[in-house]
């Protein structure tokens, strides 16, 4: 049953939100990143001591978003070689 | 070669089992918390809470939809998705483009990593049965 109280709850939920197709919407991706890092390293690590934990997560984040760029430079590179 | 004698876990090392599983799906973390990593349990918890109300927040809660392939990935957030899902289709809500593809490129990513902490918690409370009957 939807109940008023339901309804005001969730409206902030109700609408998408704007996104353009800028270059600006690929930084969406960064706390999508941010959290894989912070559970897959959860999973990892056997006991969590917060400066560790945290620097182990940076590490993480970092590698993903570099090996990011560096695969979306490759394509890019590879489309104007062979489209143009 | 020595050889490891299998280790023999009783009907009460099974049901834990199966409550660390069913709890871990119900409200991520849970399974962490029931044996005993409450610092990892809240760690799980805000991060796939916080994975799945920004993918809802970015294309609503229409990105919930049954009829979709992506509707079972979300359900491994919680089976309390259903509710969204029933929601979602009661008040006739809509959303397309990019939001609604972020969106569910979130929610379902959530999922997927609930299921690895389930799959983990399970991991850690059969060691932690294992260590028991020893």
């Amino acid at each position: 049953m939807i109940t008023d109280t339901n309804l005001y709850i969730l409206a902030g939920f109700t609408a998408p939100i704007h996104i353009g197709t800028t270059a600006g919407a690929l930084l969406l991706a960064l706390p999508l990143i941010a959290v894989i890092a912070i559970i897959y390293k959860v999973t990892k690590i056997d006991e969590i001591k917060f400066v560790h934990f945290v620097r182990q997560v940076v590490i993480l984040f970092t590698s993903i978003v570099v090996f990011m760029i560096l695969a979306a430079a490759i394509i890019f590179g590879i489309i104007k070689i062979t489209i143009g | 070669m020595e050889e490891i004698a299998p280790v023999k876990i009783g009907p009460k090392g099974i049901a834990f089992l199966l409550i660390v599983g069913l709890g871990a799906w119900w409200i991520p973390g849970t399974g962490h918390w029931l044996i005993g990593q409450p610092k990892k349990a809240a760690i799980i918890f805000l991060s796939i809470l916080s994975a799945f109300t920004l993918g809802i927040w970015l294309g609503s809660i229409a990105v919930i939809d049954a009829g979709t392939p992506w509707y079972w990935a979300q359900m491994l957030n919680s089976p309390l998705v259903a509710y969204f899902a029933h929601l979602s289709s009661s008040l006739n809500l809509e959303s397309y483009g990019k939001p609604r593809e972020i969106g569910e490129i979130y929610t379902a990513i959530a999922g997927m990593l609930n299921l690895l902490c389930v799959v983990n918690a399970v991991y850690l409370a059969h060691n932690l049965n294992i260590k028991k009957a020893d």
